[in-house]
């Protein structure tokens, strides 16, 4: 059909102000199949090249946390995050807990190393913290251990990983390293942290 | 005859603002005071009365359809980026025009002196005007609150649309061009002396563009546009007149957003605008009647459809009600025209991203102004306008105005007025979460109205009657302007951005144009200096050209029915503000001069045929990031008309 029977087909044969509902002509994406390496409703994890786990988890909830259990690798559901002592990290959009501190009971510490994920091979001597209650800045929200993983760019909105990486000392007596790879998913989403982490 | 006995005869002459002149009028004896041979051109929008454009005691500048034509443009924002001092901004909302340094959202779009509904961030998008519906476009500098109220800061722009000029007339016109550039419309027309009527109908395409082909970005949208409209003039024995036009018009575009994220959007945008008014107006000897009721109505639907994923797929729907009712009076008592009026006004807003869904606010003002002659040569207005707002109250706007007329040769103008800007809906209730990107907006309920003070001074120069030499110096300044402010954080948004009544601002400068007819040559040239900055922070604001120059040439054989015009426009450096090292701070970046230069040959064949070629663009000017231009563009065409 040329361009202008498509015009005429278009336009010219509706009827004035018959314009239809463009939600009703423009089709939604098709729904995306289940990621192969699902270790819980949130969470996809696969092997990384270099090393250690590749942990994709869709935290794009402004409300709810998803927990995961490095450990087990795998993602919990948790009730009573307050007194759970079974989680390592939780994950709420752009926020990190750890079950330490004001998060939780375990008593998990973080340490900061300013280093590659690639690059950390021991755990540090000292520096290890929990997460605290708010101090004084200019956000309402705990002052997670984890609180620095990203840089914001005022303009774009756009947080890119800073390149670091945290040791986490779990209730259990483990030691992991774990680094915030990306925070959008492959159609750009955000609120899906992709995390690296290994066992020391 | 003496100035306010023009004003006078243009008055009996013209009396629908905005409307087709009676027939006649163009063919009217010639005053004794204008050059010889010098068509007669009235202009309405500055004081509501019809004037000489020369004589016009605020200075309009004026784009009849012969310049239209010339033009070769197909809608209002291609007619208006060849205008001195008019810089296209082409935002989110759409293409609109910076007047003396301002943003869109301070310039009045009126049609046919009436306002209409469709702003999008501020921005009435003036390329869904399509040229074959405009009669003439005139621009007026500086506020123009003191008779239109709201939004006239910068100044107003009336779109006075076309009737038909002959007994019977039609014209048919396509033209085709890069991007798949197609439009076609048709017109027909008949006129008598109680009787003008018209309908016409055009289709108009565009693929679109992109000036950055290594982005998934697109630059210009893809359009699509259909619209139908219609005139109707009756014209009684006596001193009655009815007036009305209407018009429905449905565009839909189509680009592609490509966020630093990652994320991938296929924008669609259809917008349907219903515009109707009707003007009952009488005319005696030394004065006028009219009354204006309009209707606008502005529906349009988005989509935002994220590529591989719906979490971010957005749709909303905005309905824009705008009915308006305007009467005006105007009569000569002895030296004076007196110009009174009121007017009401009736805006209802719904749409998905406000809060509440449905808005609406009232608008009740009167207005008067006196243009007094004491003397042949000058002339003064006073006039004052006083609105009241549902929303903030009420608003006085005065200005006062004079013109000189030391000789036949020289025109002085001045003019100190007030102008406001109401906050829009958007403004004042928005809430819109970009889950996306993690910000959200909210309006602030509470937000005044933007005022302004501003000083106008000009000089114009007739040497001769084909030469006319004008300068005139601008200032500007906004108290109270709306800026967007970074909230409290105390919802988990990662930031949360609202409206506030901080800002001040100031736009100064200087505009000047010269045009010259020798023969079947015809010249002009103009220069804009203007330094817009925030009081402030000092800063100059974004994306203004400090210096800016046109110059175009008109070469018109009549024997061979050739015209060919040559247009170039130079832009100096503006100024953006980056966070060019990511340190959190802006930082100033400013962008490359650049010029644009246009051609266009057109060709008559007998009296019923015009054929056109042009090139737009030819030196290819733009990029994607600070300068989204059209490319370089060729186009040809075909008008007939009868």
């Amino acid at each position: 059909m040329t361009l202008l029977q498509r015009l005429l087909a278009a336009q010219l044969l509706c009827p004035l102000a018959c314009a239809g509902d463009l939600d009703d002509e423009l089709g939604g994406d098709a729904v995306q199949p289940p990621a192969e390496g699902r270790v819980g409703p949130n969470t996809t994890t696969e092997a990384r090249e270099g090393g250690g786990q590749l942990s994709t988890i869709d935290a794009s909830d402004e409300v709810l946390w998803v927990y995961l259990d490095l450990e087990t690798g795998t993602e919990l559901e948790v009730e009573d995050p307050a007194d759970d002592l079974r989680w390592d990290l939780a994950f709420r959009r752009f926020h990190i807990a750890t079950n330490g501190g004001v998060s939780g009971s375990a008593g998990s510490e973080v340490a900061l190393v300013p280093q590659l994920f690639d690059e950390v091979s021991s755990i540090p001597d000292s520096g290890f913290l929990v997460d605290a209650s708010d101090g004084d800045d200019d956000n309402e929200d705990p002052d997670y251990v984890f609180r620095d993983w990203y840089d914001y760019n005022f303009m774009t909105h756009v947080l890119t990983a800073h390149p670091q990486t945290y040791v986490v000392l779990t209730g259990s007596g483990n030691a992991f390293k774990v680094a915030i790879e990306h925070y959008y998913d492959e159609a750009g989403t955000s609120g899906f942290p992709t995390v690296a982490w290994a066992a020391l | 005859m003496t100035l306010s006995a023009l004003i006078i005869t243009a008055l009996a002459a013209a009396p629908a603002e905005g409307s087709e002149e009676q027939p006649g009028t163009q063919t009217a004896s010639e005053p004794e005071d204008t050059f010889e041979g010098e068509s007669r051109n009235l202009v309405v929008t500055a004081t509501r009365s019809a004037h000489e454009k020369n004589d016009a005691p605020i200075s309009t500048d004026v784009f009849d359809r012969q310049m239209i034509q010339d033009t070769g443009a197909e809608n209002a924002l291609e007619v208006l980026e060849e205008a001195p001092g008019i810089q296209v901004d082409r935002g989110v909302g759409g293409a609109g025009v910076r007047l003396q340094g301002l943003d869109p959202k301070y310039t009045l779009i009126l049609v046919d002196g009436q306002r209409v509904s469709g702003r999008i961030d501020g921005t009435v998008d003036l390329t869904r005007f399509p040229a074959e519906d405009i009669e003439r476009i005139e621009i007026v500098r500086g506020p123009g609150s003191v008779l239109y109220g709201a939004d006239a800061l910068a100044g107003t722009i009336n779109i006075i649309t076309r009737r038909a000029a002959k007994r019977w007339e039609s014209e048919a016109h396509s033209s085709y061009g890069s991007f798949n550039t197609l439009d076609l419309t048709g017109r027909v027309g008949h006129r008598t002396k109680r009787y003008t009527g018209s309908l016409s109908a055009g289709l108009h395409n565009t693929d679109g563009w992109d000036a950055d082909p290594s982005t998934l970005s697109t630059t210009g949208p893809s359009a699509r546009q259909f619209e139908v409209s219609t005139g109707q003039r009756f014209t009684s024995r006596g001193m009655f007149a009815l007036d009305g036009w209407a018009q429905y018009l449905r565009r839909t575009t189509r680009g592609v957003d490509a966020l630093n994220t990652g994320a991938v959007f296929d924008r669609v945008n259809r917008s349907e605008t219903l515009t109707a008014n009707l003007t009952p107006s009488a005319t005696w000897n030394d004065g006028s009647f009219r009354f204006t009721g309009s209707y606008s109505l502005f529906r349009d639907q988005f989509f935002n459809d994220q590529r591989g994923s719906a979490a971010l797929d957005a749709s909303q729907e905005t309905f824009d009600h705008v009915a308006q009712g305007t009467a005006t009076l105007s009569q000569r008592v002895e030296e004076h025209v007196l110009t009174t009026g009121v007017d009401a006004q009736f805006e209802v807003l719904s749409a998905d991203r406000i809060d509440p869904g449905t808005v609406d606010r009232q608008r009740y003002a009167v207005f008067a102004q006196d243009e007094w002659t004491p003397l042949e040569s000058l002339s003064i207005l006073p006039g004052v306008r006083l609105d009241y707002d549902s929303l903030f109250g009420l608003y006085p706007t005065p200005r006062i105005a004079m013109m000189l007329r030391p000789g036949q040769r020289w025109r002085l103008r001045a003019s100190y007025g007030r102008g406001y800007r109401a906050p829009t809906f958007r403004e004042m209730y928005l809430l819109f979460t970009n889950a996306g990107v993690g910000y959200q907006v909210r309006g602030n309920p509470s937000l005044q109205p933007e005022t302004s003070w501003s000083t106008h001074v000009s000089a114009q120069f007739l040497p001769w009657r084909w030469a006319s030499i004008s300068v005139a110096a601008f200032d500007h300044r906004l108290q109270d302007t709306v800026v967007i402010d970074t909230l409290d954080n105390s919802d988990g948004a990662l930031t949360l951005f609202g409206y506030a009544n901080i800002g001040n601002a100031e736009s100064r400068g200087i505009e000047s144009s010269a045009s010259f007819e020798v023969g079947p040559l015809t010249f002009d040239g103009s220069y804009t200096l203007t330094h817009a900055r925030d009081l402030d922070s000092g800063l100059v604001l974004p994306g203004r050209a400090r210096h800016r120059g046109t110059a175009g040439a008109r070469i018109h054989r009549e024997s061979w029915g050739t015209t060919l015009r040559i247009r170039t426009a130079i832009t100096g450096t503006r100024t953006f503000y980056v966070d060019a090292n990511d340190d959190d701070v802006l930082e100033p970046l400013d962008s490359s001069p650049y010029a644009t230069l246009d051609a266009r040959l057109a060709q008559t064949f007998t009296r019923y045929v015009e054929a056109y070629v042009g090139i737009d663009n030819i030196l290819g000017a733009g990029n994607a990031t600070d300068n989204p231009l059209v490319p370089r563009s060729y186009y040809g065409g075909v008008t007939v008309r009868y």
